[in-house]
C-alpha cells in the first residue's frame, strides 16, 4: 500500500490531473515543459523502467497531438501512463533518450509517423521512413489515408562510421541468402573483428497501427492476430487485454485458464525452436533437426487441440472462442512430458560437446547494467540476472490466480546462459498447463463475456509475457467505439538495441549465433 | 611405346573414374549425413543432376569483377585435376611421370591462391572475409598436410606418392606412427575439403561462409565447374588419406597370369570400394556429430594435428 | 672484359643524361635509361658467358704495396651479373617513362648518376677478385645505394631511415673489414681473394671462428637476415621503385654471394655443422618472421621488403642445408642445396623486381601504395596486373613459376638430410621442411594480399577503375622478367644445370648429367621432377575446361527472340550481391582486414594493441563517435634495439659527466688512460 501512495503522491506532484482505478493504470496529464524532470523523478523516485513511449493525433483542430509515456513501476503491479499534450504550433519535446537509452527508437519511429521531433537525442536517423518518401508525410496522422502506396528506393541509410585505417563495413540483409525476415546489419569490422552493429528495420512495415484505426475490437483482432507467427498468442492476449481493459470487463475462469494454457503452449514450442536454432547458428546438425522434429511434434500438438499450429482463433476479445474439452486436455499434457524428456536427452548431447561450450560461454555478454538500462526484457534479461517477468510482476488472466510459480534467473550473461534459460523455463510452462488443465472448472459456464458498447474515448492497456518478454498493446476508442489508436510495443521492439551492445569485440562468425540466442522476431518491429 | 599408350589408357580410365566417383561420393556423403539427421536427404546422383542443371545456366557476373574471375575457377581445376591423377587410387605401380608430395601438397595450394582472389575480385565483403579466412585456415592446414605426409613417406626414402604405400606397408612402426599421422591427415582433409568443424559446407548464412562465400558471386557453368573441382579434391584427399594410411588391397605388379591379374584387380577394386564407403561413413559422421569449432579455434584444432605429427615424426625418427 | 667495359661506359653515359636534368627532360631521360639499358645488355651478355663458359681473370692495374688488383669471371660471377643485366635492363627500361613523376623534383640529376654507380659498383662486387678492390666496391655500392635512398630528404623521417641504413651497413662493412683483411694479413699482405685463402688457411681454429662470424655477420646485414633485417622494410620502400628492385633483387644478394664465395669455395676447410645449423635456424627465423611482417604491412612495397627478409631467410637456410652436407661429407646432397639456395636468389631476383616495378607503376598511376586505399586496378591495367599476377604466384611458390622450382630443391634437400643418421637431423629438417610449408602458406596469403587488395575489389578512397596500363616502356620492363620467371618454371634446368656445374666444380659431388630425359634436377642421388610435363598438364587441364565452358556459354537461350544478341553468348552482368544494399567502397575488403586473422592466430608475434573507443554522452549504448587504432610490436625493434639504443644513450650519458669541459678533468684521464695502456701493453 506505501508504494501505492508513493504513486499517488507522485502523481499529485507533477500531474495536472489524475486517475487512480482498479485493474487500470495509473493516469496522470503533464506539461510538455515538466514531462522530462516529471520523468527524472520517476526514474529515480520509483524506480520506473520505460515500456512504452508513443503518441496520439486526436484529429481535431486544437490540442491535436499528445505525447504517450507508459512506465512500468516495478514495486507495483500496475503501469503508469502519463499523457502530454503537445502545443500544435510546437511539436517538440526534450529528448527522453539520455533518461531512459530505450526511447532512442521510439522517438526516432514517433518523428517518422507523426512529425514530432524529439530535441536533443543523440540519434537523429529515420527509423521507419526509407529514402523516397515525401518529407511532409507523416503516416499515422488522422489526414493520410491508409491506402496510399509509398515509394521505395534502393539507397544505404547512413550508420556511426568507426574511423579507423581499414575498417571496413559488411552489410546483412535486408535480403538475406537464408529464409530470414528483411532486418539490415550493418556491421564494421577490421578482417573477423567485429567493431560496431547497426540494426535497421522496417523494410517491410505493414501499417497495422494505422490499418487498425477504425475498426472494431473483432475487426482488429485479425490484424493483432498475424501480426507475427510466433508471437500470435501473445499479441493476441495482449490486444483482447487491452480491449477488455477499456471497456472495463474481466474474463470468465475457463477462459483464463485457457488462455494460460495457450500463452504457455506457444513459450513451449518457441523455446524448442530456439534451442534447435542455436546449435543450428554452430552447424550442430543433430541438435537442430531432433530440435526441429520436436517443435515440429508440437506444433502438430497445438494444430491437434486447438486448430492451428500458431494457436490462432482461438483468443477473442473477453474470453476464448473454443477449447476441446478437459479430457483431451488431460491427454495433451501425457502427451507434452515424453517430448521434453526427449529434448533433455538431445541437449544433454549438445551440452556434452567441448566445441558447443567453447561456442557459447562467454560469447555476446550482455551485462546487467546494459540489460537494465536498455530496459531488456523475456529470458534475454533473465539470463543477464534482471528478474522481470510480466506473468509475475502484472499477473494477468490465469496467472492471477494460479498458485505461484519460480521464475528462474541466471547470471552468465552469454549465450549459454540465454541457452539454459530457455531450458530452466520450460518446466514452469509445464507445471504451469499441468496446473491450468487441472484447475479448470468443469461445470459448464461461459468461455466469453460480451464486450459491451465501449464508453466513447476510453482507453486500455494489455502486457503479457511472450517468449522473447513483454508485449505491450495500448488502444483508445473514438466516439463510435471504434478503434482511434492501436499501439503494440513487442519484446523483440526493446531486446533488438540489446544486441549490439552485446556482440562488439567478438568475431563477425560469432554474430549469428549470438542473434539467435535472442532470436527476436522482425515482423513485431515492422509491424 | 606401349608404355606410352598403357599410361595414356590409365590416365583415361582414371580421369573417366574420377567424372564418375567425384559427384557420386558427394551424394553418398549427403544422402547419409542426412539419414544420420533424420531426414531423407537427396537423392544420390543429385550431384549430377546439379552440373548438368549448372552447365544449362545461364552465366550472372558482377560487374566489379576482372579476368582473375574467370581464370580463377579454371587454374584451380586444372591444378585439382593434376594433383588428383596422382595419386594411386587401386594400383601402386610407379606412374610414368614423378608424382612427388611437395608438388601435390603444391598443387593444391594453386585453387586456394586462385579461390582467395576470386573472393576479392568482386568487391563485395562477403568474398572478401572468405578469402581472408581460407587464407588462414590454410596457412595452418599446409605443414600439418606436408608433415603428415613426410613422416609416413621418410622412412621409405622415396616421396613418390606411389610409392609411400609399399614404404607404409614393409614398417613395422608404421601402425604407431601411421595412426597419429592419420588422424592428423584426417584434420586437414576436413579443413582443405570445407567440412564441419572448420566450415559448413551446408550453410548460408553470411557471417560463417568460408568455401561458400568466395564463390558466393559465381552462377552456371563456371560454379559447376567449381563444384566438379572440390568434389575432385575432396575424393583425392580421401583416396590418399585410406590408401596412405591403410595401404591394404592395392595392386602391386601387372605380371604375371591373366587371370590372377585380374582376380588382383578385382580385389583392389572392390578393398578401393570399401575405403570409400568408409570414408563416406567417416565424414557422415564427423559432420553429424560436431559442431562448427569457433573461427580462431581453428588454430588449436590445426595445431593438435601438427603436434600429433611431430610425435609421429619423433616415433620415425628414433625408429621406436 | 670487353663487354663489361662496354657496359661501365654505357652506364655512365646514361648516368650524364641526368645531368642536363630539366632542360632536357624528356629526351635526356630516355637516351641516358636506354643507354643504361644497352649497358646492361651487355652485362647480361658477359654474365651469360661466364655462367656457361669458361671464366677468365685480368688484372688492369697493379698497385705498389696492395699487389696485382684483380678482376675475373667464373660460373658464380657470371650468374649473378647475368640476374644483374637482366635486372638492370628491365629497370632501365622502366626507368626510362617512371622517371617522369621525379622529374620536377630538385635534386633529379643525382638520380641517374647514383644508380649508374650503384650498377657498377654491384657489377664491381661480383667481379673484384681483390679484397681491397672488393671492399672499394662494396663501400660504392652502399654510399650510392643510400643516396638512393634519401632522394626524397626533405622528410626528416627519410633521413633518418637512410641513416640506419648507412649505420647498419657501415657495421657490417666494418665487420668485412676484419674478415677479408685479417687473413690476408696472415698471408703475407697478400690482399687477392688466393691470398685470402692462403692466409685462412694458415690459421688457428680459433682464429678462423672468428674471421667467418665476422663474415657471415657482415655478409648477413647486407643481406638483411634476422636480427639484422631492420633497415631493409624501412629503406626499400624509400627509394624509387626501380631502385628497390635492384636492391631487392640484387643487392642484397650480394650478402648470398658473398657467403658463396668465402664459405662455399673454401671447401678443403673443415667447417663444423654448427655453421650449417646456424644459418639453418636464422633463416627459418628471417623467412617466418618476414613473412608474417610482410602479412602484416599495409604499404605494398614494405610487404615486399619483409617479403625480401622472407627469401632471404629461404636462401640462407638452404646455405645452411649446404654446410650441413658438407660438414658431413655429403658433397653431392650439398650440392643440391647450394643450387637451391642460388636457384633461388635468382628466382627472388626476377619476380621481387616484377613486384617493386609493379608497386612503382602503381604508385606512378595512382600516387598511393597503401593497401587500405587501394582497389579495382585490374579492370583499367590488365596487362599490369597479368605480370604482377606472375610476380605474385611466382613468390607464393606455387607451380609451374620459378618460385616452385627453387623451394622444391630446398624442400628437397632437407628431406635428404633425414637420411643421415643423427637423430637431431631426422627430428629438425622435416620439422623446417612443414614450417618451410608454413612460410610458403604464409607467403601465398602475403601474395593474395598485394595482389587482392590492390588490383581486385574496389578502391577505398579514389576512384581509381580508371588508371590506365603504364605505358610500353614500363611494361616491357616488367614484362622481360615475368617471361624469365614463366620460362624458369617451364625451364629451371637453364639455370640449374650451369650452377649445378659450377658447385661441382667448387668441389661438391659429381658433375650433373647431361640432358637425357625431361627430369629435374639431374643431380645425383636425388627424385626429380618433371616441370614441363606439370606444366603440359596444367595447361591441357585449363584449355580442356575453357572450351567446354565456352561451348556451354555460347548457346541459344531458347527463351530468347531470335533477334536478340544478348542470346549469343549466356552472361548477365549484375551488381555484386550485397544482400539488397547498393555496394560501397566501404564494403570492399581492404588489406588490414584481409590480414587480420593472422594477426590473431599469430598474436603472440605482434602482441597486437588495440583502441576502440565508443564517445558520446550515452557512450557504450547509443554512441555518437567511434574511432578504431591498432598497434602492432616488432620483435626484434621492441625487444631487441629499442633497449639497446636507449641502453647506448644511457651510457653516454653517464660518460657525459667526464666531460665536465675542466682542463684538470682531461689531462687526468688521458693520464689514467696513459697508465692503463702502460699496464696492459706490458
Amino acid at each position: 500500500m506505501t508504494h501505492f501512495n508513493a504513486v499517488e503522491g507522485f502523481l499529485s506532484i507533477w500531474t495536472i490531473d489524475y486517475h487512480i482505478e482498479n485493474d487500470r493504470p495509473f493516469f496522470g496529464r503533464v506539461e510538455r515543459d515538466r514531462l522530462f524532470c516529471c520523468l527524472e523523478s520517476a526514474k529515480s523516485e520509483l524506480g520506473a523502467r520505460l515500456s512504452m513511449l508513443t503518441a496520439r493525433d486526436y484529429g481535431r483542430m486544437n490540442d491535436r497531438f499528445s505525447l504517450l509515456v507508459i512506465l512500468d513501476i516495478p514495486a507495483t503491479t500496475s503501469y503508469l501512463a502519463i499523457e502530454t499534450p503537445l502545443p500544435d504550433d510546437n511539436l517538440t519535446y526534450r529528448s527522453l533518450t539520455p533518461l531512459f537509452p530505450n526511447a532512442s527508437w521510439p522517438e526516432r519511429e514517433i518523428r517518422d509517423m507523426f512529425g514530432i521531433t524529439a530535441c536533443d537525442t543523440p540519434d537523429t536517423r529515420p527509423f521507419i521512413r526509407k529514402g523516397a518518401w515525401p518529407a511532409d508525410l507523416f503516416p499515422l496522422r488522422k489526414d493520410i489515408s491508409p491506402h496510399r502506396a509509398y515509394p521505395i528506393e534502393r539507397v544505404l541509410l547512413p550508420t556511426t562510421v568507426v574511423e579507423g585505417e581499414g575498417v571496413i563495413e559488411v552489410p546483412v540483409g535486408p535480403i538475406h541468402a537464408g529464409i530470414i525476415e528483411p532486418g539490415h546489419f550493418r556491421i564494421q569490422v577490421i578482417g573477423d573483428t567485429l567493431l560496431s552493429l547497426d540494426a535497421q528495420f522496417a523494410f517491410c512495415h505493414r501499417g497495422i497501427e494505422k490499418l487498425a484505426e477504425g475498426r472494431d475490437p473483432l475487426g482488429a483482432l485479425l490484424l493483432a492476430e498475424r501480426q507475427c507467427g510466433t508471437c500470435s498468442v501473445s499479441n493476441t492476449l495482449s490486444f483482447c487485454l487491452a480491449v477488455e481493459n477499456a471497456a472495463g470487463i474481466s474474463v470468465p475462469p475457463r477462459a483464463a485458464y485457457i488462455r494460460v494454457i495457450l500463452a504457455e503452449l506457444e513459450r513451449l514450442y518457441n523455446h524448442v525452436n530456439d534451442i534447435a536454432a542455436i546449435a543450428a547458428g554452430i552447424g550442430m546438425a543433430f541438435v537442430t533437426q531432433q530440435g526441429l522434429v520436436l517443435k515440429e511434434e508440437l506444433q502438430r500438438i497445438n494444430a491437434g487441440f486447438f486448430g492451428h499450429r500458431f494457436l490462432r482463433n482461438v483468443v477473442i476479445p473477453g474470453g476464448i472462442r473454443s477449447y476441446p474439452g478437459i479430457d483431451p486436455l488431460n491427454e495433451m499434457v501425457e502427451l507434452l512430458a515424453p517430448i521434453v524428456r526427449r529434448l533433455d536427452s538431445i541437449v544433454a548431447v549438445a551440452i556434452g560437446n567441448s566445441i558447443f561450450q567453447d561456442r557459447l560461454e562467454n560469447t555476446g555478454i550482455l551485462t546487467r547494467s546494459n540489460a537494465n538500462e536498455l530496459g531488456g526484457v523475456g529470458p534475454a534479461a533473465r539470463a543477464s540476472g534482471v528478474s522481470i517477468d510480466t506473468r509475475c510482476d502484472h499477473p494477468y488472466d490465469g496467472y492471477r490466480i494460479l498458485p505461484g510459480f519460480d521464475i528462474p534467473t541466471r547470471h552468465e550473461c552469454d549465450v549459454m546462459a540465454r541457452f539454459r534459460m530457455r531450458l530452466d523455463e520450460i518446466p514452469t510452462t509445464l507445471a504451469l498447463i499441468e496446473a491450468a488443465v487441472k484447475s479448470l472448472p468443469v461445470v459448464s459456464s461461459p468461455i466469453a463475456a460480451t464486450i459491451p458498447i465501449i464508453a466513447p474515448g476510453s482507453w486500455g492497456f494489455g502486457a503479457t509475457e511472450s517468449a522473447r518478454g513483454e508485449n505491450c498493446v495500448f488502444i483508445a476508442f473514438d466516439a463510435h467505439g471504434r478503434i482511434d489508436r492501436y499501439a503494440v510495443r513487442t519484446a523483440s521492439y526493446l531486446n533488438w538495441p540489446l544486441i549490439p551492445t552485446t556482440v562488439r569485440g567478438n568475431i563477425l562468425p560469432d554474430f549469428p549465433l549470438i542473434n539467435k540466442s535472442f532470436e527476436l522476431c522482425y515482423a513485431d518491429v515492422d509491424r | 611405346m606401349l608404355t606410352g599408350i598403357a599410361f595414356a589408357i590409365r590416365l583415361l580410365i582414371k580421369i573417366a573414374a574420377l567424372a564418375i566417383l567425384a559427384p557420386l561420393i558427394q551424394g553418398c556423403i549427403k544422402q547419409f549425413k542426412g539419414r544420420l539427421q533424420g531426414r531423407h536427404g537427396p537423392r544420390l546422383l543429385q550431384p549430377f543432376f546439379d552440373l548438368i542443371k549448372y552447365a544449362r545456366k545461364e552465366q550472372v557476373i558482377s560487374r566489379e569483377t576482372s579476368w582473375v574471375f574467370s581464370a580463377a575457377p579454371l587454374f584451380s581445376f586444372a591444378a585439382v585435376l593434376t594433383a588428383a591423377l596422382m595419386v594411386p587410387w587401386v594400383d601402386r605401380s610407379p606412374w610414368p611421370f614423378p608424382a612427388d608430395l611437395i608438388l601435390f601438397v603444391y598443387l593444391l595450394a594453386i585453387p586456394r591462391f586462385m579461390m582467395a582472389l576470386a573472393g576479392l575480385d568482386a568487391a563485395g565483403s562477403f568474398g572478401g572475409m572468405a578469402s581472408s579466412r581460407e587464407s588462414a585456415v590454410s596457412a595452418l592446414a599446409e605443414p600439418v598436410l606436408l608433415l603428415s605426409l613426410l613422416t609416413i613417406a621418410l622412412p621409405g626414402g622415396s616421396l613418390h606418392l606411389e610409392a609411400i604405400p609399399v614404404a607404409a606397408n614393409s614398417l613395422p612402426l608404421a601402425a604407431r606412427a601411421g595412426g597419429l599421422a592419420a588422424i592428423a591427415f584426417y584434420c586437414v582433409v576436413l579443413a582443405e575439403i570445407g567440412r564441419i568443424p572448420v566450415d559448413n559446407p551446408d550453410t548460408h548464412l553470411e557471417l560463417t561462409m568460408i568455401h561458400e562465400g568466395m564463390i558466393l558471386e559465381y552462377s552456371g557453368p563456371l560454379l559447376g565447374l567449381l563444384h566438379f573441382t572440390h568434389w575432385i579434391k575432396q575424393i583425392t584427399l580421401l583416396v590418399l588419406l585410406f590408401n596412405v594410411f591403410i595401404p591394404i588391397g592395392m595392386m602391386v605388379e601387372s605380371t604375371g597370369a591373366w587371370t590372377a591379374i585380374i582376380f588382383s584387380a578385382l580385389i583392389a577394386v572392390v578393398t578401393f570400394l570399401a575405403k570409400m564407403i568408409t570414408a563416406i561413413a567417416l565424414l557422415a559422421i564427423t559432420e553429424t556429430w560436431l559442431a562448427k569449432l569457433r573461427l580462431f579455434q581453428m588454430m588449436d584444432l590445426l595445431g593438435f594435428a601438427f603436434v600429433l605429427s611431430i610425435t609421429a615424426l619423433l616415433f620415425v625418427a628414433t625408429g621406436v | 672484359m670487353i663487354l663489361i667495359s662496354i657496359a661501365c661506359v654505357l652506364l655512365f653515359a646514361g648516368s650524364i643524361s641526368g645531368l642536363f636534368g630539366r632542360s632536357f627532360a624528356i629526351s635526356g631521360r630516355r637516351t641516358g635509361a636506354i643507354l643504361q639499358a644497352i649497358g646492361c645488355l651487355a652485362l647480361t651478355i658477359a654474365g651469360y658467358q661466364g655462367l656457361n663458359g669458361p671464366g677468365w681473370e685480368s688484372v688492369p692495374i697493379v698497385l705498389p704495396h696492395l699487389g696485382a688488383i684483380a678482376i675475373g669471371m667464373d660460373r658464380l660471377t657470371g650468374l649473378f651479373i647475368m640476374l644483374l643485366g637482366i635486372m638492370g635492363f628491365s629497370t632501365s627500361l622502366f626507368a626510362s617513362s617512371y622517371l617522369e613523376h621525379l622529374e620536377q623534383r630538385w635534386n633529379f640529376h643525382w638520380l641517374p648518376i647514383l644508380y649508374g654507380i650503384f650498377i657498377c659498383s654491384m657489377s664491381g662486387v661480383f667481379l673484384a677478385r681483390h679484397t681491397i678492390l672488393f671492399l672499394f666496391f662494396w663501400e660504392m655500392m652502399a654510399l650510392s645505394s643510400f643516396g638512393l635512398v634519401i632522394l626524397e630528404s626533405w622528410q626528416e623521417r627519410n633521413r633518418r631511415t637512410g641513416f640506419m641504413y648507412l649505420a647498419i651497413t657501415h657495421l657490417g662493412a666494418a665487420l668485412l673489414f676484419l674478415g677479408l683483411l685479417w687473413p690476408c694479413a696472415k698471408a703475407g699482405l697478400d690482399f687477392t681473394f688466393s691470398g685470402w685463402l692462403v692466409g685462412i688457411v694458415s690459421m688457428s681454429v680459433k682464429a678462423r671462428f672468428i674471421v667467418f662470424s665476422a663474415l657471415l655477420l657482415g655478409f648477413a646485414a647486407k643481406a638483411g637476415l634476422v636480427p639484422l633485417h631492420v633497415w631493409l622494410p624501412r629503406a626499400h620502400p624509400q627509394a624509387p621503385a626501380h631502385v628497390s628492385a635492384l636492391m631487392s633483387g640484387i643487392m642484397i644478394k650480394t650478402g648470398v654471394y658473398g657467403m658463396m664465395r668465402f664459405f662455399v669455395t673454401v671447401s678443403p676447410l673443415p667447417m663444423p655443422a654448427m655453421w650449417g645449423w646456424l644459418l639453418l635456424f636464422a633463416g627459418l627465423a628471417s623467412a617466418l618472421l618476414g613473412v608474417l611482417y610482410a602479412l602484416n604491412e599495409r604499404e605494398i612495397k614494405a610487404l615486399f621488403a619483409y617479403s625480401s627478409i622472407e627469401n632471404i631467410g629461404i636462401i640462407f637456410m638452404a646455405l645452411g642445408m649446404g654446410l650441413l652436407f658438407r660438414s658431413e661429407g655429403r658433397y653431392a646432397l650439398a650440392n643440391l642445396a647450394f643450387v637451391a639456395a642460388l636457384l633461388h636468389s635468382a628466382n627472388h631476383a626476377l619476380f621481387k623486381g616484377i613486384l617493386f616495378m609493379g608497386a612503382g607503376a602503381i604508385q606512378y598511376r595512382t600516387h598511393t601504395l597503401n593497401l587500405d586505399e587501394l582497389g579495382g586496378l585490374a579492370r583499367g591495367m590488365p596487362i599490369l596486373s597479368i605480370m604482377f599476377f606472375v610476380g605474385a604466384v611466382a613468390m607464393s611458390g606455387l607451380p609451374p613459376s620459378n618460385g616452385f622450382m627453387g623451394e622444391w630443391l630446398l624442400y628437397r634437400s632437407l628431406i635428404a638430410g633425414f637420411s643421415v643418421s643423427h637423430l637431431s637431423w631426422k627430428l629438425f629438417l622435416p620439422l623446417i621442411a612443414a614450417l618451410l610449408a608454413l612460410t610458403g602458406a604464409l607467403a601465398a596469403a602475403a601474395a593474395v594480399k598485394s595482389f587482392g587488395c590492390a588490383f581486385l575489389g574496389r578502391a577505398k578512397k579514389v576512384d581509381l577503375h580508371i588508371a590506365p596500363d603504364p605505358d610500353n616502356y614500363m611494361l616491357s620492363g616488367l614484362g622481360l622478367p615475368a617471361f624469365c620467371c614463366l620460362l624458369l618454371g617451364f625451364f629451371p634446368e637453364l639455370f640449374s644445370q650451369p650452377i649445378a656445374k659450377m658447385i661441382a666444380e667448387f668441389g661438391y659431388g659429381p658433375m650433373p648429367q647431361p640432358h637425357a630425359s625431361l627430369m629435374w634436377p639431374r643431380i645425383a642421388g636425388t627424385e626429380g621432377l618433371q616441370p614441363l610435363l606439370i606444366a603440359s598438364l596444367l595447361t591441357v587441364g585449363l584449355l580442356a575446361a575453357w572450351v567446354v565452358l565456352k561451348r556451354l556459354s555460347y548457346r541459344k537461350d531458347k527463351y530468347a527472340a531470335p533477334t536478340d544478341i544478348s542470346s549469343i553468348e549466356a552472361i548477365r552482368i549484375v551488381d555484386t550481391w550485397n544482400c539488397g544494399t547498393p555496394l560501397t567502397e566501404r564494403m570492399s575488403y581492404t588489406g588490414s582486414s584481409f590480414s587480420e586473422p593472422f594477426l590473431v592466430n599469430f598474436a603472440l608475434m605482434f602482441s597486437p594493441r588495440r583502441n576502440f573507443r565508443a564517445l558520446g554522452s550515452l557512450a557504450p549504448l547509443l554512441p555518437t563517435r567511434l574511432t578504431y587504432a591498432i598497434r602492432v610490436s616488432k620483435v626484434f625493434e621492441d625487444y631487441m634495439y629499442r633497449p639497446a639504443i636507449a641502453g647506448i644513450l644511457a651510457i653516454s650519458h653517464s660518460f657525459q659527466r667526464l666531460q665536465a669541459g675542466s682542463l684538470q678533468g682531461y689531462l687526468s684521464l688521458m693520464f689514467f688512460a696513459l697508465i692503463v695502456l702502460l699496464i696492459a701493453a706490458k
